[in-house]
């Protein structure tokens, strides 16, 4: 199954196009395709498609519990039901690239953040991965849920800005600033450490903690967090510059007024 | 000693990790699959994996290249923690503290969640008696302060009689039916034109001018008061506005919006408003507090059913907000037939005389 032929086409806003044998299937996110051969069949499913051994009940209650996970409730299978190969192609919803990781060289398992997950050959399943520890869930900035994506095959998850893949071996640690990791494979530890200064938080714009990723496994960062990306365009379109001092002169401004006002008032 | 399955990471291992057989012999740790053994000063254990719950065995080679197993399965941990020798054994309480405190913490998540459920339930479902219980607490004195911040606005209209012969014979036949209460009560009438009488918390009952005119004797008054007096002794208003308070808390808990909250306590305090259950409650206590006192419970049926003749026309307030007039009669109906009052005897007081009184105020 992972001799599926597959190209991303561009270069800061990505697509992939993707070769369908004949009698083959891909699941993907609902609005996720641009284009597709005029013998694909679309089909909506609910969730991934994928059996449960509960029944309908047992499906919905998967498909709820991946709509957690930043995906909708209903994704679409599209099948090559034609003898020659069949092109469709993906397009991230996002400013946003794309990169196709194969599950099988990983143990069939990978953890993604949240709506990573853009499209998967037939089989591969999302279900939700709850984060255990607290400090991780509430500082990691990837939040309690992340996604698990299992199966065999080809998945296509993106991420925005430049996408970075590390490779890490036991042991070997990498400090990531939160927010920046994008996947990672379950056997990489993923805990959160405390800066240590106040003042690198206060004035670094780092933040207090810091992602710390142990290996063994692979990892997968992002260069520009949405979140990041949404906050500066939030700025720059509130005060008309990107990266202003006003803030820290507020701040110091407001030290001295309660400066002023502490000693103002001790004087007879 | 048995082996165990683990899987090894590191080196030429691919990034999945290689399936190995290992186990330990003496202070050792043996790879079987590849022909490695490990001195066990060398290896340190991690607790690792997305689960927080995987049990790493870390070493390095000469060339400094890093490797770790994991044991495949549950079962292979087990087989590990009982296998591993004394020297590694020391390495396992992190492993062990990690996993605890993972479920210390979600097992007291989950119980606060339980017991935060659980509770707001059984207040749901017991709610007039959690009602009930906070009504206890509160002191009388408490009761009585509630009543007279209230009474103080009525008073600022200028409308509130103390004296004369009116309020007088309220006031005694009040007493004769309040005989033996916690309540110190205080009587008034206020000039008004609606037919209303009502009670305030703490004990102070107040009649208008028209429901006196409206009554033929003293027994009919005598009932409106033995019913306004049960609203006091029950703690109505009380446990009414109690029982909006916890609503709204609820709704504030609920929604997050003070605003919402604040309008369910403004419409409570509003209008008064007792449920049918409160008001029969009332009636049957009423009718008790009547026979207590040796007065006619008649008056009770023969004033209700005046009210409801004028229904029709106009319905006078103390009906309107007291709902199905004629199920009431018939209840106090039965209650007379079931209780015969043998030593009742009606009040012997010049009734035109206090009726004229009251007209006069208006």
């Amino acid at each position: 199954m992972s001799e599926l032929s597959y190209q991303i086409h561009g270069t800061d806003l990505q697509y992939v196009e993707v070769l369908m044998a004949p009698n083959t299937a891909f699941i993907g996110e609902q609005g996720a395709m641009m284009y597709m051969d005029e013998n694909i069949d679309v089909t909506s499913v609910l969730g991934d498609g994928s059996a449960s051994k509960f029944g309908a009940i047992g499906r919905f209650i998967k498909a709820i519990k991946r709509s957690f996970t930043g995906e909708s409730l209903f994704s679409s299978r599209y099948q090559n039901n034609a003898k020659i190969v069949q092109r469709i192609a993906f397009a991230t919803p996002g400013v946003s690239k794309i990169i196709g990781i194969d599950l099988t060289a990983l143990g069939g398992e990978l953890i993604c953040q949240k709506g990573a997950y853009l499209a998967g050959e037939a089989g591969i399943e999302v279900k939700l991965a709850w984060q255990k520890r607290l400090r991780v869930g509430f500082f990691g900035g990837e939040g309690f849920i992340m996604q698990r994506i299992v199966g065999n095959g080809i998945t296509f998850i993106s991420a925005s800005g430049a996408l970075k893949e590390m490779t890490l071996t036991p042991g070997q640690t990498l400090k990531v600033d939160s927010g920046c990791l994008v996947a990672l494979s379950p056997t990489v530890s993923y805990e959160i450490k405390y800066a240590g200064k106040i003042k690198t938080a206060l004035f670094g714009g780092e933040g207090l903690f810091y992602a710390s990723l142990t290996g063994p496994g692979k990892v997968w960062l992002q260069s520009l967090p949405e979140r990041r990306l949404a906050s500066n365009l939030m700025r720059l379109a509130t005060f008309g510059r990107s990266n202003g001092i006003g803030g820290k002169l507020y701040l110091v401004f407001i030290i001295i007024v309660v400066l002023i006002s502490i000693f103002s008032s001790i004087e007879p | 000693m048995q082996a165990f399955k683990a899987i090894l990471y590191g080196g030429a291992a691919p990034l999945a990790g290689t399936p190995v057989v290992a186990s330990f012999s003496g202070d050792n740790l043996c790879i079987q699959t590849l022909d490695l053994t490990i001195n066990l000063a060398e290896v340190s254990v991690s607790v690792g994996g997305f689960e927080h719950s995987t049990l790493f065995i870390n070493w390095q080679h000469a060339d400094g290249t890093a490797y770790s197993i994991q044991p495949a399965s549950a079962h292979d941990t087990t087989q590990l923690l009982a296998q591993a020798p004394p020297m590694l054994k020391l390495q396992f309480p992190a492993w062990h503290q990690r996993r605890r405190s993972i479920k210390l913490v979600w097992g007291t998540l989950t119980t606060l969640a339980v017991v935060v459920l659980l509770s707001v339930f059984l207040i749901w479902w017991q709610y007039d008696a959690v009602v009930s219980w906070v009504a206890n607490q509160v002191s009388i004195k408490n009761e009585v302060a509630l009543g007279d911040s209230v009474l103080q606005q009525l008073e600022a209209d200028g409308d509130i009689i103390k004296t004369g012969l009116a309020v007088n014979t309220v006031k005694k036949i009040g007493t004769r039916l309040t005989k033996g209460s916690k309540y110190n009560y205080r009587w008034f009438i206020q000039k008004n034109k609606s037919v209303n009488a009502f009670a305030l918390p703490g004990g102070i009952i107040v009649i208008n001018s028209a429901l006196i005119e409206k009554t033929d004797n003293a027994d009919e008054l005598a009932a409106v008061l033995a019913h306004e007096v049960q609203h006091v002794e029950q703690r109505h208003a009380l446990k009414g506005m109690i029982k909006s308070l916890g609503w709204a808390v609820g709704l504030m808990a609920v929604l997050g919006d003070v605003s919402a909250a604040t309008a369910v306590i403004a419409h409570q305090v509003g209008v008064m408003y007792f449920s049918r259950d409160i008001e029969s409650e009332a009636d049957k206590l009423g009718y008790q507090a009547l026979l207590r006192a040796h007065i006619k419970p008649d008056g009770m049926v023969s004033f209700f059913q005046k009210l409801e003749h004028e229904q029709g026309k106009q319905a006078p307030e103390w009906i309107s907000s007291h709902p199905d007039t004629a199920n009431r009669i018939a209840a106090i109906q039965t209650l007379i037939k079931e209780q015969p009052c043998g030593d009742c005897l009606s009040l012997t007081i010049d009734w035109e005389k206090v009726k004229r009184n009251a007209a006069r105020l208006k």
